[in-house]
C-alpha cells in the first residue's frame, strides 16, 4: 500500500513566472498541462475559474491561455484519468504556470466515480467528434488481440466499418478516400496492414486521435468525409519505459524514456506480425516459402529549448511483404516524417510550425524463367504548415495558417529486366494545394457560442504534362504539352465554417454547424475493400476537385453529474463531382485514365443517437445510425439515383466495459447493420458456352445483415508501483455467425446446369490471447 | 501484363488461403433473392477465316435460378455487308442459329452486321484483324501450388507467338479438349509486349473428370478487334461459367454487364477474327 500515498500525494509543481507585461486590467493565465508521470503533454484538459464560471481547454500540444481579469482565483485542472489539481492565484500580473496532473491509481478510481467529469461535450462548439485515448480502447474486445483505434472508431454512430474484420472506414455514407487520416499532421495514404485487417496505428504509439464527421473547423481541409487526427505519444521525460505484447500473430515493444531530463525524450515503438511463422503448420510444403508479415515502427523525438520553444521530430516507417519463393514479390507501405517547432510569441500567441513528408508506394516483383520485372507506383507528398493560435480574451481566441503540399503522382512504372515484357512507365504527374484559413470562437453570451472561420483553398495542376481531350469513344481530340512548373490547369474556392452551441442549462446545449470542404485528390479501386495497388489520382482538367456542403444539428444532454452523456444529430451532405468509371475500366498503368471516368453527384443524410457511461465500474456506449447515402451520374443506372455501395439503413452497435474487481476486467460488444448495397444478377445468359450474369441495377440489392458479438477479458496478473503485467482473452464473433464478406455467383458443384450464389464468410469465432507487460 | 496479373491473383490466393487457416473461413452456398429480368436479347455473331461457316447465334436471358437453358430465337432477319461491297444473307440453320457459308473472311476487311428481330434492329462493325500465327505449343507440370485440389495436375500450357510491331493486337485463347469447348475468356494485349516474341502461359488443371491424361487439346489463337477484346475482357468479371475470370463477386466495387459492339442494347458480341491453331497431347 505504500505507493498509493505517493500516487495520492498532490503533484502540482507550478512553476510561476511574473512577466514583465502589464495590461490595464486584464492579465493573462498560460502555460502547459501534462503528465506527471511522464512529462507528456496532455491535449484537451479543462482549465476552469470557478469564480467567472468559465474556463478553458489546452490545446493540441497541452498549451493553455486565458486571459482574465486582475484578481484572486481558484484555478482547477481536469483530464480524464486524471486527479483534479486546484491553484489558488493572485493574478496581479500575467503568469506562466505549467501544470502536471496525476494519473488515477485503479485504488483511486472509486473515489474518482464521485468526483466531476467535464461537460466539454455540452459546452463546446465541436459537433460530430469523437476523441479516443488509447487507454479507452484497450478493454475493447479486437480481432486476434490487436487494440485498433480505426476499429473502435467504427463502434461509434455515423463511422461503419468497409468490411468484416477491416479497418477501412465510411463517414455519413461518403467513400474511404474522403477521410483524411493524420499521423503527428502526416498524411497516411492507406492506413491499412494485410488487406484491410490491421491498421497501421499501433496503439502503444498513440497518445491521442480525434475524429471529426464532416463539420471541420477551417483548420482541417482537403477531404470531404471526415478528418482523423491521431497524434504519437512523445514519450516520457521523467524515466525509461518499456512496454509491449506477445500476441498470437503479433507482438510489440515499446522504449521511451529521456534525452535530457524533463527537457526531452523520445519513443521507439515497433510491431512484427509473425503469421509466416505459422505457414508450415498448414502441411503445405509450398507454403513453406512463402512470405506474409507487416512491421511497423514509430520513432519520435522532442527537446524543450526553452519555455517558449520546442522542437519535435517525428516519423513513421510500415511496410507489408508478402512473397512466394523467388518468383513473386509483393511489398507496400507508408512513411511520413514530420518536423515541428512549437513557438509562443507571447503568453496568447501559440505557434506550430512543420515541415512535413509522406510517401505510399507498392512494388510488385515477378521473377519467371522466360520474365524479371518489377512494377512500382505510388504517391509522394512535401509539405510545408504553419498555424497560429491566438487567445485574445476568455471569450475570443483566434486561429490562423497556411499549408502548402507539393504532390507527386506516379501512376505505374514496369521496369523489365529483359524476356518478354517491356518497361513501360506512366509519366508522373505533379499538383500543388495550396490552402489558407482564419477562425474566430467566440462566447457572445453565457449561453451561446460561435465558431466561425474561412479557408481558401486551391490546387495547381503542375507541369511537366499534357492535358488531353477525349470523345465520347475515347479517342484523343486535343492535347497541349506542358514544361516543368507551367501551370496547367488550377481550381480554388471558398470553404465557410460555421457551428454554434447554445446552452440550454447546466448539463443540454443545442449545436448547429456548416461545412464546405474542397478534396483535389482521388482514389480509384476496383474493389469495396482497400486494396494496396489503389490509385491516387489528381485533380486535372477533366477531374474536377470534389466538393461537400454539409449541414448538422444537434441535442446535447449530460445525466447524473456527467456520468452519462448523450447526443442526437441529425446531418445533410451534398457531393459534387464524385468520381466513378466506365464499365470496364483499366485503372491500372493506364496513361489516359480520365478518358474512361464518369462524374456525378451524391448527397446522405441520416440521425444518430449515442448514449455513453463515463465511469463507474461498468462503462460503455450505444450508437445507432439511421442513415441513407444515394448516388446519381449520368452514365451509370440510365441516369437514375442509386444506393451507395456503404449506404446502411440501420447501424447499430453496444459497448461495455465491467470492472469486475482489482484483477478482471470483462467486456462485450455486439453489432448490428443492414447489408450493403450490391449489384446481383437478375438473369443469366449464354456465349460461347459460358454463363454470364445478367446485370440490370446498380446496387439494387443488399448483402446479408451483418451481426456479430465479441467478448473480451483482461486479468491483471501483476501489478506494482512501476510494472504490470497481464493477459487479455478475446473472442471475436463469439456466436459463429456466418457473415457474408462476398457472395460469388458460379456454376452449381451439384448440377451442372444451375447457377448458385456462394457466401464466403471469412472468420467463424476467433479465439485469441494476448500478454501485455509494461515496466 | 495479363501474366502479371494472373501471378499476383495467384499469390493472393495464397493469402487468402493463409487467412483462411488462420480465420477458419468458409464457403456454403446460400439462397439469395434475385428478381426475375424481362428476358434480353444476346447476339453472338463471328467471322473467320477458317473456311467454316460463318454463325450468328440469338438467344434470351433466363432467370439466376432457372436451369442453365436459353430460349433460342427463330425468324430473324441476319444480312452481313463488308467494305469491298458485297452483301451476304444469313439462313436459320438450326433454332435460333443462323449460318452463312459463302462468306470468306479476309483480315483487314470491315465487316457490318444488321440483325432483325421482333421488330428491333441490331447493328455492329467488326474489322478483322491481321492475323497473329501461333509458332510453338508446349507443356509442363507446373510446381506445385497451395491452392489446387489435391489428386488434380497442374500443368503450364506455353503458347509462342510473334506480336506485331508498332500495331494494337488483341487476341483470345480458345481451348477445346476432344472437340469440346474450355469455358473462360483467355485474352491478350500487347500493351507491354508491343513486338516481342510472346511466351503467353496458361494454367491448365488436369485429370478433374474434365482434362485427363492422355487428352488433345486443340489451341486456337484468334486475332481479334479491340471492341472484341473489350467484350471478353468485361465478360470476365462476371463470368459464372469460371475459366480464367474471378466470377462475378460481391466485391468487385461494381459488376456490370460487359461492354458489347451492338447498338440497341442486346448483349454479346460481333467478332471477325483470324485465327491460327495448333494441337498437344496432356502428358507428363
Amino acid at each position: 500500500m505504500g505507493f498509493m500515498k505517493n500516487k495520492i500525494k498532490l503533484f502540482l509543481l507550478p512553476i510561476i513566472f511574473a512577466t514583465t507585461i502589464i495590461t490595464a486590467q486584464n492579465s493573462t493565465l498560460s502555460g502547459f498541462v501534462t503528465d506527471a508521470e511522464t512529462g507528456e503533454e496532455l491535449i484537451s484538459a479543462n482549465i476552469f475559474v470557478a469564480k467567472l464560471g468559465s474556463g478553458t481547454t489546452s490545446n493540441e500540444y497541452g498549451f493553455y491561455s486565458i486571459t482574465i481579469p486582475k484578481g484572486k482565483y481558484t484555478i482547477s485542472y481536469s483530464y480524464i484519468g486524471f486527479k483534479k489539481e486546484t491553484l489558488e492565484i493572485d493574478l496581479e500580473y500575467s503568469v506562466n504556470s505549467n501544470v502536471e496532473l496525476t494519473p488515477n491509481s485503479y485504488e483511486m478510481s472509486e473515489v474518482v466515480v464521485k468526483g466531476k467529469k467535464s461537460d466539454h461535450n455540452i459546452k463546446s462548439t465541436e459537433m460530430g467528434t469523437t476523441k479516443i485515448v488509447p487507454k479507452e480502447l484497450q478493454a475493447v474486445p479486437v480481432i486476434l488481440g490487436e487494440a485498433d483505434i480505426l476499429k473502435t472508431m467504427q463502434l461509434l454512430p455515423g463511422v461503419s466499418q468497409a468490411g468484416d474484420g477491416n479497418s477501412g472506414f465510411f463517414v455519413r455514407g461518403g467513400n474511404v478516400d474522403q477521410n483524411l487520416i493524420l499521423l503527428d499532421e502526416a498524411t497516411v495514404y492507406n492506413p491499412s496492414h494485410l488487406f484491410g485487417f490491421f491498421s497501421v496505428f499501433n496503439s502503444d504509439a498513440i497518445k491521442n486521435a480525434k475524429m471529426i464527421k464532416g463539420s471541420m473547423p477551417a483548420e482541417y481541409g482537403g477531404r470531404i468525409s471526415s478528418v482523423l487526427d491521431i497524434k504519437m505519444k512523445e514519450g516520457s521525460n521523467k524515466d525509461f519505459r518499456f512496454n509491449g505484447g506477445i500476441g498470437l500473430i503479433s507482438s510489440r515493444l515499446s522504449v521511451e524514456g529521456p534525452i535530457v531530463k524533463d527537457k526531452g525524450s523520445f519513443l521507439i515503438s515497433g510491431r512484427r506480425t509473425y503469421a509466416d511463422i505459422f505457414i508450415p503448420l498448414a502441411g503445405d510444403e509450398t507454403l513453406s516459402n512463402s512470405k506474409l508479415y507487416f512491421y511497423d515502427l514509430n520513432l519520435k523525438a522532442n527537446y524543450k529549448i526553452s519555455n517558449s520553444d520546442r522542437l519535435f521530430l517525428s516519423g513513421y516507417f510500415g511496410r507489408d511483404v508478402l512473397g512466394y519463393e523467388d518468383q513473386f514479390g509483393f511489398d507496400w507501405g507508408n512513411i511520413t516524417g514530420t518536423l515541428r517547432w512549437n513557438h509562443l510569441f507571447s503568453e496568447k500567441l501559440f505557434s506550430n510550425t512543420s515541415l512535413i513528408f509522406s510517401d505510399y508506394n507498392y512494388a510488385v516483383s515477378i521473377v519467371d524463367d522466360d520474365i524479371e520485372f518489377k512494377v512500382t507506383s505510388g504517391i509522394r507528398d512535401v509539405n510545408f504548415k504553419t498555424d497560429f493560435q491566438y487567445f485574445y480574451n476568455s471569450e475570443n481566441r483566434f486561429r490562423f495558417g497556411f499549408i502548402g503540399f507539393y504532390h507527386t503522382f506516379l501512376p505505374g512504372d514496369i521496369e523489365s529486366n529483359g524476356g518478354t515484357i517491356n518497361s513501360y512507365t506512366v509519366p508522373n504527374k505533379y499538383g500543388v494545394e495550396l490552402a489558407a484559413y482564419f477562425s474566430h470562437e467566440t462566447d457572445l453570451t453565457n449561453r451561446l457560442k460561435l465558431n466561425y472561420g474561412l479557408r481558401y483553398s486551391t490546387y495547381l495542376n503542375m507541369g511537366p504534362g499534357s492535358a488531353k481531350t477525349y470523345d465520347k469513344d475515347n479517342f484523343v481530340t486535343s492535347n497541349s504539352e506542358y514544361e516543368s512548373w507551367d501551370v496547367i490547369t488550377n481550381y480554388g474556392g471558398f470553404e465557410p465554417r460555421f457551428s454554434a452551441t447554445f446552452l440550454l442549462n447546466e448539463t443540454s446545449s443545442l449545436k448547429g454547424s456548416f461545412a464546405r470542404n474542397y478534396q483535389y485528390i482521388h482514389l480509384l479501386s476496383t474493389s469495396t475493400t482497400s486494396t494496396p495497388i489503389d490509385v491516387w489520382l489528381p485533380t486535372t482538367d477533366i477531374v474536377k476537385p470534389e466538393i461537400a456542403n454539409q449541414v448538422s444539428l444537434g441535442y446535447f444532454k449530460n445525466f447524473a453529474n456527467n456520468e452519462y452523456e448523450s447526443s442526437i444529430e441529425i446531418y445533410y451532405k451534398d457531393m459534387e463531382n464524385q468520381i466513378d468509371y466506365e464499365n470496364g475500366a483499366d485503372l491500372y498503368f493506364n496513361e489516359q485514365i480520365e478518358s474512361q471516368l464518369v462524374f456525378g453527384t451524391g448527397y446522405a443524410y441520416g440521425i444518430e443517437f449515442y448514449l455513453k457511461k463515463n465511469f463507474g465500474n461498468f462503462t460503455g456506449w450505444l450508437s445507432y445510425t439511421l442513415s441513407k447515402s444515394e448516388r446519381e451520374f449520368p452514365d451509370i443506372n440510365d441516369g437514375n439515383p442509386y444506393s451507395a455501395r456503404q449506404d446502411r439503413n440501420h447501424d447499430f452497435s453496444i459497448t461495455g466495459i465491467y470492472r469486475f474487481n482489482k484483477w478482471w476486467t470483462f467486456s462485450a460488444n455486439w453489432i448490428y447493420y443492414t447489408g450493403d448495397a450490391v449489384t446481383f444478377p437478375s438473369g443469366k445468359y449464354i456465349v460461347d458456352g459460358n454463363t454470364l450474369s445478367l446485370y440490370t441495377e446498380r446496387n439494387g440489392y443488399r448483402m446479408p445483415n451483418y451481426h456479430r458479438l465479441d467478448v473480451g477479458a483482461t486479468m491483471i496478473l501483476k501489478k506494482t508501483e512501476s510494472s504490470e503485467m497481464s493477459l487479455t482473452f478475446s473472442l471475436y464473433n463469439a456466436y459463429n455467425r456466418k457473415n457474408a464478406y462476398t457472395i460469388s455467383f458460379e456454376k452449381s458443384k451439384t448440377n451442372s446446369l444451375n447457377t448458385d450464389a456462394v457466401r464466403l464468410a471469412l472468420f467463424g469465432i476467433v479465439p485469441s490471447i494476448t500478454f501485455n507487460f509494461s515496466f | 501484363m495479363n501474366k502479371y496479373k494472373k501471378m499476383a491473383y495467384n499469390n493472393l490466393a495464397i493469402t487468402v488461403i493463409v487467412f483462411q487457416f488462420f480465420t477458419f473461413g468458409c464457403k456454403d452456398v446460400i439462397i439469395v433473392e434475385l428478381n426475375s429480368a424481362n428476358p434480353a436479347i444476346v447476339i453472338e455473331a463471328t467471322i473467320s477465316d477458317n473456311g467454316l461457316p460463318s454463325r450468328v447465334a440469338i438467344t434470351k436471358s433466363t432467370d439466376f435460378y432457372k436451369p442453365s437453358l436459353y430460349p433460342a430465337v427463330s425468324g430473324a432477319k441476319v444480312i452481313v455487308d463488308d467494305s469491298e461491297g458485297n452483301s451476304f444473307l444469313f439462313t436459320e440453320f438450326t433454332e435460333g442459329i443462323y449460318e452463312n457459308t459463302i462468306i470468306k473472311g479476309k483480315p483487314g476487311v470491315e465487316y457490318s452486321i444488321e440483325v432483325l428481330t421482333e421488330e428491333k434492329i441490331y447493328n455492329a462493325v467488326s474489322t478483322m484483324p491481321s492475323k497473329m500465327v501461333l509458332d510453338t505449343l508446349t507443356l509442363e507440370e507446373a510446381p506445385k501450388r497451395p491452392n489446387r485440389d489435391d489428386n488434380s495436375y497442374q500443368f503450364f500450357l506455353r503458347l509462342f507467338f510473334q506480336d506485331q510491331k508498332g500495331i494494337d493486337n488483341y487476341a483470345r485463347i480458345r481451348m477445346y479438349n476432344k472437340g469440346f469447348l474450355l469455358s473462360g475468356f483467355n485474352i491478350y494485349e500487347d500493351k507491354v509486349t508491343d513486338g516481342n516474341y510472346v511466351n503467353y502461359r496458361l494454367i491448365i488443371n488436369a485429370n478433374n473428370g474434365f482434362i485427363n491424361i492422355g487428352d488433345t487439346l486443340t489451341v486456337e489463337l484468334m486475332s481479334i478487334d479491340k471492341a472484341a477484346f473489350e467484350f471478353y475482357k468485361t465478360a470476365n468479371s462476371v463470368n459464372a461459367s469460371g475459366g480464367s475470370g474471378r466470377g462475378p463477386s460481391s466485391t468487385s466495387a461494381a459488376p456490370a454487364n460487359p461492354v458489347t459492339n451492338w447498338s440497341n442494347k442486346a448483349l454479346g458480341y460481333f467478332s471477325a477474327y483470324a485465327v491460327s491453331q495448333k494441337t498437344i497431347i496432356i502428358s507428363y
